[in-house]
């Protein structure tokens, strides 16, 4: 490269914040000054007059730098920003209701882990999430030692669940569920990736989670069960698998129900139909709290008559002390997330990306569904914390990490078609 | 006000244009912006969607231009690829790159609706036209 071409590159990119920028635009200019040199060349000039010409005939490279960096400019997406901080916003609402404001530690926790989430989410926005793409490998081996070591090392156990505590922290099965998302992600837009691959490390992983809790076990296989319709595998392939892996979990059931004891199929009964069940806090119980909030609600402190008030059940006692005017508004910030993020995944046509706001569509979606599903009462009894308003470490994080691949995605959403160009000039 | 800047042709006469000499070259390019200035920016986009109905590079696409008289690149042909990135931006084309380096670029769907869209009514879609000419 002659030393004019250099400076002119260099004046270019000089003016381009963005780095992935650079690297293209430099590329495309490169190849245009090569084209215009040839075309000199032919006409029989030296090649250093050629070189000459072609870098003089580009024009000014502080004016066009400018103007490509006013395009390239990496972007804020603000409105999913504003929705992630509203929604952690209405999450500080069910402190006020149950007389925890004297706990300090209680509203300290929440404070210091909206802090953690949303420094997790800005952090995210700043990884370039395509370098992300070919670690698949790393991903699922992360997962699984995390899961490995949850099984082995756990200290507490609640709920039937594995639960690894240091002080207020508590490590749950849940927190693997972004390192299978991002191994899956990676799996998927690979087009060497084959189904006997995907079965093997589908049922290795199946066979940790099925040690942790129902809820985290639905999520995780409901997730990767949506992603593979994006990946590059064979439809038919998909479908055949698919539909198998249901057969046999419906004849496991069916052999399963007729060897199980009474009072286990009484408790899965009243899982399935809770409302013949006899359980303490039931599903009953709740639908008719629900339906007593009334449109303004009943602003009575609800933490002796809700059990888990601010986890699993907050959107109930969120309901029953603000009213359904307020519950209406609550979830429609909070579908609004998701609308916002079905809207960016729409104008994106590259398949890892694809893959990426569809896993976390669907993770988003099962919580919010699953959770708010449950208190009106199409959704069986589980465990599935509202996301941004539940109190919990793990919860918070995970949803901030979501956030955080759709802000990091957005902010290099015009670089996409462009990406093939790093393989090209390494 | 009037005082200090007393000086200033004097100094720019010793300092600056003591340095500056009006060539042939300045003298032609002036006149070359001068014939230039006989297709408005409208125009050239027009052309620019016209030609991207097939996929062409940067590089083709100027050559083609000039051969329709459209001579607003020349000396200046960075400022075609400025026009491009902001159609992309919009999404009114679709690029690829190739493996020895070459981007090409094609007028998609949205690209096309537009362009008949501004063929059929030239004065009536000025607004959109604007935002991309200016960034």
């Amino acid at each position: 490269m002659s030393e004019q071409r250099n400076s002119f590159l260099e004046q270019v990119q000089s003016q381009i914040k963005s780095k992935e920028a650079r690297a293209f635009v430099s590329a495309e200019l490169h190849h245009h000054l090569n084209e215009v040199k040839n075309y000199w060349l032919q006409k029989g000039i030296s090649e250093d007059q050629a070189e000459e010409k072609a870098v003089t005939q580009m024009g000014n490279p502080i004016s066009i730098g400018q103007n490509l960096n006013r395009i390239h400019r990496p972007k804020v997406d603000w409105m999913t920003l504003i929705l992630f901080a509203a929604a952690l916003f209405l999450g500080f609402l069910p402190l006020l209701f149950q007389g925890n404001i004297a706990n300090h530690h209680f509203s300290t926790y929440k404070v210091v882990f909206i802090i953690m989430g949303g420094m997790l989410a800005l952090i995210m926005m700043f990884i370039d999430y395509r370098k992300l793409a070919n670690k698949g490998w790393l991903f699922y081996l992360l997962g699984t030692l995390l899961l490995l070591f949850l099984t082995k090392n756990f200290n507490t156990f609640t709920e039937g669940q594995f639960v690894f505590k240091v002080g207020p922290l508590k490590i749950e099965g849940l927190m693997t569920i972004p390192f299978f998302f991002l191994a899956w992600a990676g799996f998927f837009q690979s087009n060497r990736f084959k189904m006997w691959k995907f079965l093997l490390l589908f049922v290795l992983s199946l066979y940790f989670f099925l040690e942790f809790s129902l809820t985290t076990l639905f999520i995780y296989v409901i997730m990767t069960f949506t992603m593979i319709w994006w990946s590059k595998l064979n439809k038919k392939k998909i479908a055949i698998v698919l539909g198998s892996v249901f057969a046999l979990v419906a004849t496991w059931g069916v052999i399963g129900w007729m060897t199980v004891a009474y009072y286990q199929k009484k408790r899965l009964l009243s899982f399935i139909n809770p409302y013949n069940s006899e359980e303490y806090f039931d599903l009953s119980k709740v639908h008719h709290l629900f339906m007593d909030a009334g449109w303004f609600g009943k602003h009575l402190l609800v933490d002796q008559m809700i059990p888990q008030a601010n986890t699993n059940f907050v959107f109930l006692s969120f309901t029953y002390y603000y009213g359904w005017l307020f519950a209406a508004i609550l979830f429609l910030v909070l579908s609004l997330v998701f609308v916002r993020i079905a809207f960016i995944a729409k104008r994106i046509g590259d398949s890892y990306t694809k893959l990426l706001l569809v896993g976390v569509m669907i993770i988003y979606t099962i919580q919010l569904v699953g959770h708010v599903g449950m208190i009106v009462g199409f959704f069986p009894m589980t465990n599935m914390s509202l996301p941004f308003i539940s109190y919990g470490l793990m919860p918070v994080l995970l949803n901030a990490f979501l956030i955080g691949i759709v802000l990091s995605i957005y902010r290099r959403k015009d670089l996409l078609s462009t990406s093939t160009v790093h393989a090209n000039q390494q | 006000m009037d005082k200090r800047l007393k000086n200033l042709k004097k100094t720019m006469n010793r300092e600056v244009f003591a340095q500056l000499k009006f060539t042939e070259n300045h003298k032609k390019s002036i006149r070359e912006k001068i014939k230039q200035e006989t297709h408005s920016d409208e125009e050239i986009l027009i052309a620019i969607m016209q030609l991207l109905l097939q996929k062409k590079t940067g590089y083709q696409l100027i050559s083609l231009l000039q051969s329709r008289g459209i001579l607003n690149f020349k000396e200046n042909e960075g400022s075609l690829y400025v026009i491009l990135h902001r159609l992309e931006l919009r999404s009114l084309l679709t690029s690829s790159w190739q493996e020895d380096g070459a981007k090409f670029y094609q007028l998609n769907k949205k690209g096309r609706k537009l362009l008949k869209k501004v063929e059929e009514q030239p004065l009536s879609n000025h607004l959109s036209f604007k935002e991309i000419l200016e960034g």
